[in-house]
């Protein structure tokens, strides 16, 4: 009878990598910080357009929207035509960032070399200089901010939404930022005019699930389908956001599941970890990684 | 640390590390050219965050973090482009041996979850605990994958020793 370290060597037999595979990496490094270099300077060419266009709102008489001139349009991918490189607009959302009570309007901008497709999502990840968020807040003031924490953005659902999570009427901003464990992770963030900034779980955090630091928070290797992060406003009128992490330990999707939610609440700009909770059994469907109840 | 330093580190651990990374991912993706190109990403991010990789308690259980992440990454890829299963397929290969293609349909028939469990205890000897880690998971999560991922091997191959 086989052992199934003996069929995985076998499995293995005579494969060897690359003995090149040294140089490949290095130059894979190189290449990705020339990468990076460009995309510092496409992001200070991108300013320098943004002023321009910043001088230009100043003496336009109505303003428009950040993708297409449509204030109401829904989230999706356009670009914007200019020499290089090209803007896409992965996604849009409404809220009030800067508690003023007026509207503003975040996109998600991905700048990409040449003149590929907005619509071609391999081409676009293969052409991607760099991503950031930019911001026309209702007040005129117009805000770009290169955004790092993609690992890729969007890839789970796509969730760019406005919420407000201690309901102040000061909207923050949740971000799908990628691969977490079997659904992607989600960051959170405060926008103002000054930039974006994620905001923070507070020591001690409540690990392994939810670590002290910036607040990027995901879902349980198993839990699928789940939802794993949610914003929920109570009746009191106190507003709570709740991180699952959730694992089958049956033999199907039915379960029992192994389930420990952690519940927190919005001081400031972080977020203190009030209550956690361990309980076995089913688990609610959802096919959404991020329920905004609190929008 | 200064950045010659950390080239040179950066080196003997690529040296150390590569074949069983390039190895484990090969037994994931069932194809060299994938597992090179997710092997060298691997590296390259390893490189990019080298500071968090030598503060990290087990480094080379960092690497395989990054390593098997980017495998789920790849894998939702390509749900995304076939709407299919997270099953990968085997692609020909010059001189790929009759029993070793039939272990690699073997091991591409589990599901990514259990073929990661796998490959993390059987292959790289990882204890579950550690395995646990890696994947962010319980290490009963890991017995349990790894039972029912030998359950299909010994289906598959009349019996496997447990």
């Amino acid at each position: 009878m086989p052992d199934p370290r003996d069929l995985l060597r076998q499995a293995l037999a005579d494969v060897r990598p690359d003995p090149d595979a040294l140089e490949r990496t290095l130059k894979l490094i190189e290449t990705r910080r020339r990468r990076r270099r460009l995309a510092v300077m496409s992001t200070a060419l991108a300013l320098g357009l943004a002023a321009l266009l910043l001088v230009w709102v100043a003496f336009r008489p109505t303003s428009g929207s950040i993708s297409t001139g449509q204030p109401t349009a829904p989230p999706s991918a356009t670009a914007t035509t200019s020499p290089s490189p090209t803007r896409c607009v992965q996604a849009t959302t409404f809220g009030d960032f800067d508690g003023d009570g007026a509207t503003d309007e975040a996109g998600l901008v991905e700048l990409v070399s040449g003149p590929v497709s907005c619509q071609n999502g391999g081409g676009v990840t293969s052409h991607l200089l760099s991503q950031q968020i930019d911001v026309r807040f209702g007040s005129g003031q117009m805000l770009q901010q290169p955004f790092k924490d993609c690992q890729p953005c969007l890839t789970g659902g796509g969730v760019f939404s406005a919420t407000d999570l201690d309901g102040d009427g000061r909207d923050e901003l949740a971000i799908d930022v990628g691969p977490g464990a079997s659904l992607d992770d989600v960051g959170f963030y405060r926008v103002d005019p000054s930039g974006v900034h994620p905001l923070l779980v507070a020591d001690p955090g409540d690990p392994p699930y939810v670590e002290p630091g910036p607040a990027s928070l995901g879902g349980g290797f198993d839990s699928g389908s789940q939802s794993p992060i949610t914003c929920r406003s109570n009746p009191d009128g106190t507003r709570e956001l709740v991180s699952v992490h959730a694992e089958n330990v049956g033999g199907n999707v039915e379960g029992p599941w192994k389930i420990h939610a952690t519940t927190m609440v919005l001081q400031g700009d972080g977020l203190v970890v009030t209550s956690s909770k361990d309980s076995h059994g089913s688990f609610p469907m959802t096919s959404q990684v991020f329920q905004n109840g609190c929008s | 640390m200064t950045g010659s330093d950390a080239a040179v580190d950066f080196t003997a651990f690529f040296g150390a590390e590569y074949e069983r990374l390039f190895q484990s991912l090969y037994l994931l993706c069932g194809n060299k050219s994938d597992a090179e190109d997710l092997a060298q990403e691997t590296m390259a991010r390893a490189f990019e965050r080298w500071d968090r990789v030598v503060a990290a308690e087990t480094p080379t259980g960092y690497i395989f973090q990054i390593g098997f992440n980017l495998h789920r990454s790849m894998l939702r890829r390509a749900r995304r482009a076939l709407t299919g299963g997270s099953r990968v397929a085997v692609k020909a290969e010059p001189n790929l041996g009759q029993t070793r293609l039939e272990v690699l349909e073997a091991l591409s028939s589990l599901p990514a979850a259990q073929r990661q469990a796998l490959v993390l205890v059987e292959w790289l000897g990882f204890s579950a605990e550690e395995a646990g880690h890696i994947l962010r998971i319980a290490p009963s999560s890991v017995r349990g994958r790894l039972h029912r991922a030998r359950g299909s091997l010994r289906e598959t191959f009349g019996g496997i020793d447990a």
